[in-house]
């Protein structure tokens, strides 16, 4: 029960006003009788029998004090939040984030929402149809304007939880467009709306039967923020941020693992409301991966209270480089781009398989593209996967045609230029990045899945080498080239696309799931792209090299926003303009409740119909 | 008022009608009553025969020259009837507009006038709670202007108590006849005691209970506060259609109460309307209760 106009509440000075009145109006007459011995007796056997008769004096007055205090209840605009559903078609939406894994007693959020969304659908009458939507990642519609309760019971029952974020203002156009599509319609919204915190639609767009069923009630919660290491010195350095999101002191213990649960390290913390703490390791175990957990004494979402890091290592790369000639000024400047490893040969290797991250070819062309990422410098015939056409004396200065690509950050080609030239047809997938005139200097892009830029000039017909431009040129193209040397697969979150860096000249890939699911990828070039799975922990992808087996780890991780599990209530239409008549009714509405005004404003009519009659008739 | 007691018209009917004693008296002074023994009336009884010594003159000269035996004639003795009448002059009687006394000392002069007429003791008490005044022994027609001059100067009184007023020392004339008990019987101590010790004074009892109609049928409205004309006391009732039913059923119950007190006694009881006139009362009520004929 809750009064949305509890400034009404002066009006009850009518009642006290009421009874004075009728305590001056009241007169009583007197009148002198004979006896009153046969009243007494009268009296007497009439309140024995019936005891309420003393009040019926006052009935006129009780009945007016009460149409009184149903008039003020009215005004004071008592509202009872409802259970069932009222509307002949009703939106329902679960949220479905990470938030909402958190645990309320023996269920979880999710749990809660399933059952109390169940309870509404067992409730339905006749007539009555529920579109249920799913607000996850990206809103679903499970089932669209269906009145048939099995099936709709059996797409609750088969909601999975789900560990990322919620879109929740997607979530609540798609239910308002599609409660706006249907006169008569109302949206239930299930969740804790700790999603989004900053939803504000226009009131006005929407329904008025909007209500916002609260699944949350814990606040508590204690998660990982952070979790880092790194190689350093001697030995791995470790960090873990711990975040209290609650409103008590967290006291607890952090454990360090590594990959095969061996127990490295723990920790105790104390960490105040609201504030986060750090806690520092050095001198961990060398391990690949490592597993970070705290126990709180308080905690209501479980699945953030593991974190894993993979240390960031500074990976050295092979690369290739295949110069009949030689070349200096290459050889130096891929030394000096430092995380290479470069291997001087004069011409492509007979035989296959040494695998190579970078394959660097100066004036060399080869049949068939190798394994790896290449850079193609100043070709000189044509393949079946490059058109030559032949050379072509320049007079125009090299030009930029994008600055924001990577390639070409910090690169000034102003002082550059460039005597002769290899003229190449268009390649799909390649995109020019410099122009001399209408002939294109260099060209970044994918062939056959893998990273290729071709300089197009010889270094030795340009005064590029001996400009600044050159060696950071260089850099940029091998970081391109070569990003799964120093980057390990980013941090991915349950739900997204996830670019997975491949491993060249692999021949067995393998993708291992948290609970030890195996999922052969097929993929070629340098890179996969995942959808990652909606479940927490630690991945695995295995790669079967020519040298060996190779694994990689990645952790999937909730957001740290989701680890906020404070009950939010979602509110329409509060965003300033409409806060008179109107307004109100949407806030009312927005809290998940039916008001009972009109209600209490009947009951007072039918009080005063009552006395009416009460007054005719003289009783 | 003596003027209006009793109206000339029918005083004749009235000395025609005496009143119906059930127990036959006896008294030591001749009356116009048949008394238990026999005596000097022309009421015939019985016929014995002749024994030296008796009286000649009742010899039946008649059955001795139809059988030529000497029988005696015997007549039945007239005697006289003691009749008390008590009138209640408390002021629930006397209040208002409802007349309840005036019929009630009517009624005594009705009555009183036609036991005047049969020569029969006549005595009359007005109490309220004690004795107030009363005038007694008075006998024969020649007597009646002192009976309705002394019922016309009655005045209301205070409190009524039947009880006590009839137990006060001189209430009770001690000899056996009838008392006829005037009132409204509306008291708040009750009135069997005083009753019971009238009739443990060989009275024959007779209850007369006047009520006006404001009090049987009661046309109040509102929000009246009811105020006792005798105690004082207050009540507060807000009349309505039920509560006004409720009281008649009271009203009637009370009399039902009062008619089985009697019953249980052998006492005639009459319940009458102040409102009824005097004459409809004498001849109508009091016949067809058989308390005169």
């Amino acid at each position: 029960m809750q009064w949305m106009a509890l400034g009404n509440m002066w009006f009850a000075l009518i009642i006290p006003a009421i009874i004075v009145l009728y305590l001056l109006k009241r007169k009583v007459e007197d009148r002198v009788v004979p006896s009153t011995l046969l009243w007494q007796r009268t009296l007497q056997n009439w309140e024995a029998v019936r005891p309420w008769e003393k009040l019926r004096r006052n009935l006129l007055l009780f009945l007016q004090v009460l149409a009184a205090v149903l008039l003020v209840l009215a005004l004071l605009r008592p509202a009872v939040s409802t259970d069932g559903v009222t509307t002949d078609h009703t939106v329902l939406v679960i949220e479905n984030a990470g938030s909402m894994q958190t645990r309320e007693g023996e269920q979880t959020r999710l749990e809660k929402a399933m059952t109390a969304a169940s309870g509404l659908v067992e409730k339905l009458g006749n007539g009555q149809t529920i579109t249920l939507i799913e607000a996850g990642r990206e809103p679903k519609v499970l089932l669209s304007k269906s009145s048939d309760q099995q099936q709709l019971l059996e797409a609750i029952k088969h909601l999975s939880p789900s560990y990322g974020s919620a879109d929740t203002g997607a979530a609540l156009s798609l239910a308002g467009a599609i409660a706006a599509n249907e006169t008569g319609s109302g949206v239930i919204w299930m969740g804790d709306g700790a999603a989004d915190r900053t939803v504000e639609l226009n009131a006005a767009a929407y329904p008025d039967h909007f209500r916002f069923m609260q699944m949350g009630m814990t606040r508590e919660n204690t998660a990982i923020g952070a979790f880092v290491t790194q190689t350093g010195t001697n030995g791995v350095n470790g960090l873990v941020r711990i975040d209290n999101h609650g409103s008590r002191v967290a006291k607890g213990n952090v454990t360090i693992y590594d990959q095969d649960e061996k127990l490295l390290d723990t920790d105790s913390f104390s960490v105040d409301p609201g504030a986060s703490r750090t806690i520092t390791w050095d001198q961990l175990t060398a391990a690949p991966v490592y597993q970070a957990v705290i126990e709180s004494q308080q905690d209501g979402l479980s699945s953030d209270n593991e974190a894993w890091s993979v240390p960031f290592t500074t990976g050295v790369g092979k690369a290739a480089l295949v110069s009949p000639t030689g070349n200096r000024f290459l050889h130096q400047a891929l030394q000096t781009v430092g995380s290479m490893e470069v291997e001087n040969m004069q011409q492509l290797p007979e035989k296959k398989g040494e695998a190579r991250d970078v394959w660097v070819f100066d004036g060399v062309v080869p049949d068939r593209l190798p394994d790896g990422n290449v850079l193609l410098i100043a070709p000189e015939r044509a393949v079946d996967w490059l058109p030559y056409e032949g050379k072509r004396e320049l007079d125009e200065q090299p030009k930029a045609l994008t600055t924001d690509d990577s390639l070409l950050r910090y690169v000034d080609w102003r002082d550059v230029h460039v005597a002769k030239s290899a003229v190449l047809g268009d390649m799909p997938g390649m995109k020019t990045l410099v122009q001399a005139g209408s002939t294109d200097l260099v060209q970044a892009g994918t062939i056959n899945g893998r990273r290729v830029v071709i300089v197009v000039f010889d270094l030795h017909d340009s005064d590029l080498p001996l400009r600044p431009a050159f060696p950071i040129f260089m850099q940029n193209v091998i970081t391109w080239l070569a990003p799964t040397q120093a980057a390990p697969i980013g941090p991915a979150y349950p739900g997204e696309v996830l670019s997975v860096p491949l491993s060249p000249g692999a021949t067995k890939r393998m993708l291992t799931n948290p609970d030890g699911q195996q999922q052969s990828i097929q993929a070629t070039g340098t890179s996969w792209m995942l959808t990652v799975p909606d479940r927490t922990g630690l991945y695995r992808v295995d790669e079967t090299l020519d040298s060996g087996q190779k694994s990689r780890y990645f952790a999937v991780q909730m957001k740290e926003t989701e680890s906020d599990i404070t009950p939010k209530t979602i509110r329409l239409g509060t965003n300033g303009e409409a806060q008179q008549g109107e307004g109100n009714q949407q806030t009312a509405n927005a809290a998940g409740s039916r008001e009972l005004m009109t209600w209490l404003a009947a009951l007072a009519l039918l009080a005063m119909f009552v006395e009416w009659r009460v007054y005719q008739r003289g009783y | 008022m003596s003027g209006h007691l009793l109206d000339p018209s029918w005083l004749a009917r009235l000395e025609r009608l005496q009143m119906a004693s059930k127990r036959a008296a006896s008294g030591s002074q001749a009356g116009l009553r048949r008394a238990k023994q026999l005596g000097s009336s022309m009421e015939f009884a019985d016929y014995r025969s002749y024994v030296p010594g008796d009286d000649l003159r009742q010899l039946d000269w008649n059955a001795y020259a139809r059988s030529g035996k000497l029988f005696l004639k015997k007549y039945l003795d007239e005697t006289q009837l003691h009749v008390n009448l008590y009138i209640d002059c408390s002021r629930s009687m006397s209040h208002g507009h409802s007349g309840k006394m005036e019929r009630a000392v009517q009624l005594a002069a009705a009555f009183g006038y036609l036991s005047l007429c049969h020569l029969d003791h006549v005595s009359v008490y007005a109490f309220d709670r004690q004795m107030v005044s009363s005038v007694r022994g008075l006998q024969g027609k020649s007597q009646a202007p002192r009976l309705l001059g002394y019922l016309a100067g009655l005045s209301p009184g205070e409190v009524g108590d039947l009880n006590q007023a009839l137990r006060s020392p001189g209430a009770v004339s001690g000899k056996a006849g009838i008392s006829i008990v005037l009132s409204d019987f509306l008291f708040e101590s009750g009135y069997d005691k005083g009753i019971a010790f009238l009739q443990a004074a060989r009275q024959d009892v007779i209850m007369v209970q006047v009520l006006a109609r404001e009090e049987l049928d009661p046309t109040y409205q509102g929000e009246l506060r009811l105020i006792d004309s005798e105690t004082q006391q207050a009540k507060e009732v807000s009349l309505t259609g039920q509560l006004l039913e409720e009281y008649r059923k009271s009203v009637r119950q009370y009399q039902q109460e009062l008619t089985s007190f009697a019953y249980g006694r052998g006492i005639s009881f009459l319940g009458i309307e102040a409102e009824q006139s005097v004459e409809s009362i004498v001849f109508q009520v009091f016949r067809q209760a058989g308390i005169i004929r």
